[in-house]
């Protein structure tokens, strides 16, 4: 109840706060979609691809040109074949569509067509499809743009549907229909709002198919200073395809969104369903609600910002069953399904001042909290009496607080200070051992370095240190034999840098981009006692390099080529430790630098190395673009992956 | 006027009245539990929870913000177009729904481990496994595990699976689920 007051006061003053104005959020109508575009075109394109697992292999042309002063042809196609590497599976599909309008006058086109498509899996060594699903239609469409907001479409007409696999070969006939509909308010008071509809529906056995998308939204303008957005819609999804388990799946969705200047209020609702007809029990719903408010404040040198918002949700599953307290046998199934009902309560906090200091310096300070209740209230007593529920019901407490400080000048140093922590509070005993409190303070130095003719640079480094304690220490450490708190400490400098004064790479689009991270972890124990102590156990050692090439020659040319590499090494500590090895000049200095002794024994190292190329050609109206990636990672002294990615494609346009 | 009744408000947020502070926890049964400080605990439990049936376990395993199944876009083509990837709660649902026919438990679970990625907060292990379920049917395949510890637990944030290449018609644990959807 309380919480509820709360954020009616929230409401309340943040109307009252003035800024400058913003523009709302409006969600978007459906985009109208015509039949026939006018312009002509011949479009060609090939592509080839191959990923670590698959080859695939693409062509699709388009051609659309005017065959009289009224008669427009519209023809399309798209093949696709993709095979599996090193088995006989061949997935495919194909698209073809052919077309001809006739413009009856400026605001009506009418035309006929002919289509077809296909999508299934091949099995080349025997020769059958595994699964195939193909359409063929016989259309009519008419477009229909009386005005500049009214705008509807028609596609209508006979459809035959085939289904095949090893053993079935089905073909069934029906019609379809696909109506479009886009209708702009002629009300001055409403003249931003708009209603939608797409509605597609197919009445074939085998294949029945409706899908319908309806919305309806807008702006209204209530003075100068403040407006009101609505938007709500529909959607709905009932597919009967051959080779899909039947579903019905819906949408149902309100907003409300209300700006004074700068400052906001917003409520959002939403339901979903998912119905299996054939098996109820797999049937979800969720429900979502989520409310907030956006202030804006600004006074002087001071402005703020804020945000608080509450959301709730709930996911039901096998919704369509009773909740039983103790169900029988037959009722078993839908009361586990039943068991993972969840509902989430999440409130969210968060504001940021800012204040321009002395000659332009920044100073702001962001305070922001996430509180979340995962609650599983359903329970059930099995054939034995026994209770059963799910004990994952829990609470979720973050916070973090920043404070930054930012020079004004175009070399920009920017000092960064911050602490979060993280709550994670199981409520069922069996899993509160688990429950930790963890605790990060982080730093950050970074400085960034214009210089329009010589290059950008931009480097930090950061200092995090995190300590993490269970709250039930002295059951955790006798279970597991560890200790109950943890410390991790992490040391970063980062540094990139795009240099523009190479010969050959100094126009603006071009880059010569040099990055790299050295990383340390440190990973232990932290024991309590007078002083806290860390006992280091792990320790990493991460770095990693980029390198990257482009060069732009106008709209003809695009080349670039690079490199990624990364090399984690882990160390860890061992009572008893080996005779000292031959090491290294880097590792020596890694073990001098950081206090490893010959008790921290190498445990792994892991190594990724790409190479990539890549060419993009345009000449006139003709396009070729070429992507090469060679991965390779190494684990423990061992190749794990070792594979060239192949993307080509090659396209004109007539 | 106004000014009082924000930094109340303020007040009472931050500090005052402790809204929302977290209910009570019940104190730990001493049972036995793992902590999951290692990402093997994740994997390891992934595993018992295949075994034993108890799919309750699964939530508790999963990013709360992030978590991604990816299945083989060759099983979605053959059997559910729209359904490739999935959430959290259809994986959980997913899983109750699997584990709650006992003859789908598997009864032997054979699997080689290969760590892919490994860095200070976040690992990539690969599962080629060979599972046989209580009604002996068999389920083979490849499974990508992305794994990242916040503080000093671990959680899956990604489960990617595929067609082991050298495996023969038997099902993958992805075309498993979605046979379930």
């Amino acid at each position: 109840m309380l919480k509820v007051l709360l954020f009616c006061l929230f409401l309340v003053i943040g109307n009252a706060w003035s800024a400058e104005g913003t523009a709302p959020d409006i969600v978007p109508p459906v985009p109208f979609q015509g039949i026939a575009v006018d312009s002509p075109l011949l479009d060609l394109g090939a592509g080839y691809e191959q990923g670590e697992f698959y080859r695939k292999y693409m062509v699709d042309g388009a051609l659309s040109r005017a065959a009289g002063p009224r008669l427009l042809l519209l023809d399309s196609m798209n093949l696709m074949a993709s095979p599996q590497r090193n088995t006989e599976q061949v997935s495919a599909s194909s698209r073809s569509v052919f077309n001809t309008y006739y413009r009856v006058n400026s605001a009506l086109k009418a035309g006929i067509g002919v289509s077809q498509t296909m999508n299934g899996l091949y099995h080349s060594g025997k020769s059958v499809w595994l699964s195939e699903t193909d359409h063929e239609r016989l259309s009519l469409k008419a477009e229909y743009i009386p005005l500049a907001r009214l705008r509807l479409s028609l596609n209508s007409g006979l459809q035959l549907s085939g289904n095949r696999t090893e053993s079935v070969d089905l073909r069934d006939a029906g019609a379809y229909s696909d109506l479009n509909g886009w209708l702009s308010s002629p009300f001055e008071g409403l003249k931003d709002y708009t209603l939608s509809v797409s509605d597609s529906r197919t009445f074939v056995r085998n294949n029945d198919f409706v899908q319908g998308l309806y919305r309806f939204g807008g702006v209204t303008r209530l003075s100068d200073k403040s407006d009101l957005a609505l938007a709500g819609g529909y959607s709905i999804l009932k597919d009967r395809a051959y080779f899909t388990a039947p579903y019905d799946k819906s949408d149902y969705y309100a907003d409300l969104n209300l700006r004074y200047l700068a400052s906001r209020a917003f409520f959002h609702l939403s339901r979903n369903t998912m119905d299996y007809p054939e098996n109820s029990l797999n049937s979800r719903k969720g429900f979502t609600f989520s409310g907030g408010l956006n202030p804006w404040l600004s006074w002087r040198k001071l402005s703020w910002r804020g945000m608080l918002s509450y959301s709730s949700g709930s996911s039901d599953f096998a919704y369509g069953f009773p909740l039983l307290s103790s169900p029988g046998p037959a009722d078993l199934p839908a009361a586990q399904l039943q068991l993972s009902d969840e509902t989430l309560q999440e409130v969210l906090f968060h504001w940021r001042a800012d204040y321009t200091w002395f000659k332009g310096y920044t100073l702001g300070f962001s305070r922001f909290q996430d509180m979340r209740r995962y609650d599983y209230a359903y329970s059930y007593f099995d054939t034995k009496g026994n209770p059963v529920k799910n004990p994952d019901t829990r609470d979720l407490l973050y916070d973090n607080d920043t404070l930054f400080i930012h020079a004004p000048a175009r070399d920009t140093l920017t000092l960064t200070l911050s602490r979060s922590s993280r709550l994670l509070n199981f409520l069922d005993s069996s899993r509160s051992a688990q429950n930790r409190l963890g605790t990060t303070y982080q730093a950050e130095l970074s400085h960034a370095f214009y210089s329009g003719q010589y290059a950008y640079t931009r480097n930090s480094l950061l200092l995090s240190v995190n300590e993490d304690s269970a709250l039930y220490d002295s059951i955790v450490s006798s279970l597991t034999k560890k200790h109950p708190s943890q410390f991790f400490r992490r040391r970063e400098f980062y540094t990139f840098t795009d240099v523009n004064c190479v010969p050959f790479f100094r126009a603006r689009e071009d880059s010569v981009i040099v990055s790299g991270l050295f990383g340390i972890q440190e990973d232990g124990a932290l024991v309590y006692g007078r002083t806290k102590t860390f006992v280091k156990n792990t320790v990493y050692d991460e770095r990693a390099f980029n390198f990257r090439l482009i060069k732009v020659l106008g709209t003809l040319l695009s080349a670039g080529a690079g490199m990624d590499y990364s090399n984690t090494v882990a160390y860890t500590f061992n009572e008893f430790p080996l005779p000292s090895p031959s090491r290294g000049v880097s590792e020596r200095l890694f073990r001098a630098l950081f206090s490893l002794d010959d008790n921290f024994i190498q445990d792994y190292e892991s190594v990724n190395r790409d190479f990539f190329l890549s060419l993009g050609m345009n000449y006139k109206k003709s396009s070729m673009r070429l992507e090469l990636k060679d991965m390779q990672s190494f684990y423990r002294n061992s190749m794990i992956k070792d594979y060239l990615m192949i993307n080509l494609n090659v396209r004109t346009t007539l | 006027m106004r000014m009082p009744l924000l930094l109340f408000a303020l007040i009472l947020f931050s500090t005052g009245c402790s809204v929302f502070d977290p209910r009570k926890a019940a104190e730990p049964s001493g049972a036995s539990t793992r902590d999951f400080a290692q990402y093997q605990d994740v994997l390891d439990q992934i595993r018992d929870i295949y075994i034993s049936g108890k799919s309750a376990d699964l939530a508790n395993l999963l990013d709360d913000n992030g978590f991604l199944f990816e299945g083989d876009t060759l099983d979605s083509l053959a059997l559910h177009p729209l359904f490739r990837t999935w959430d959290k709660a259809t994986e959980t649902q997913v899983t109750v729904k699997i584990l709650s026919d006992s003859l789908e438990r598997i009864a032997l679970f054979n699997v080689s481990a290969n760590s892919l990625f490994s860095s200070a907060d976040s690992n990539t292990v690969e599962w080629t496994y060979d599972l046989t379920r209580r009604d002996g049917v068999r389920v083979r395949g490849i499974s990508e595990f992305s794994l990242r510890r916040n503080l000093s637990r671990y959680y899956l944030v990604r489960w990617q699976d595929r067609h082991d290449p050298s495996a023969g018609q038997e099902i993958t644990w992805g075309r498993w689920k979605m046979e379930h959807l």
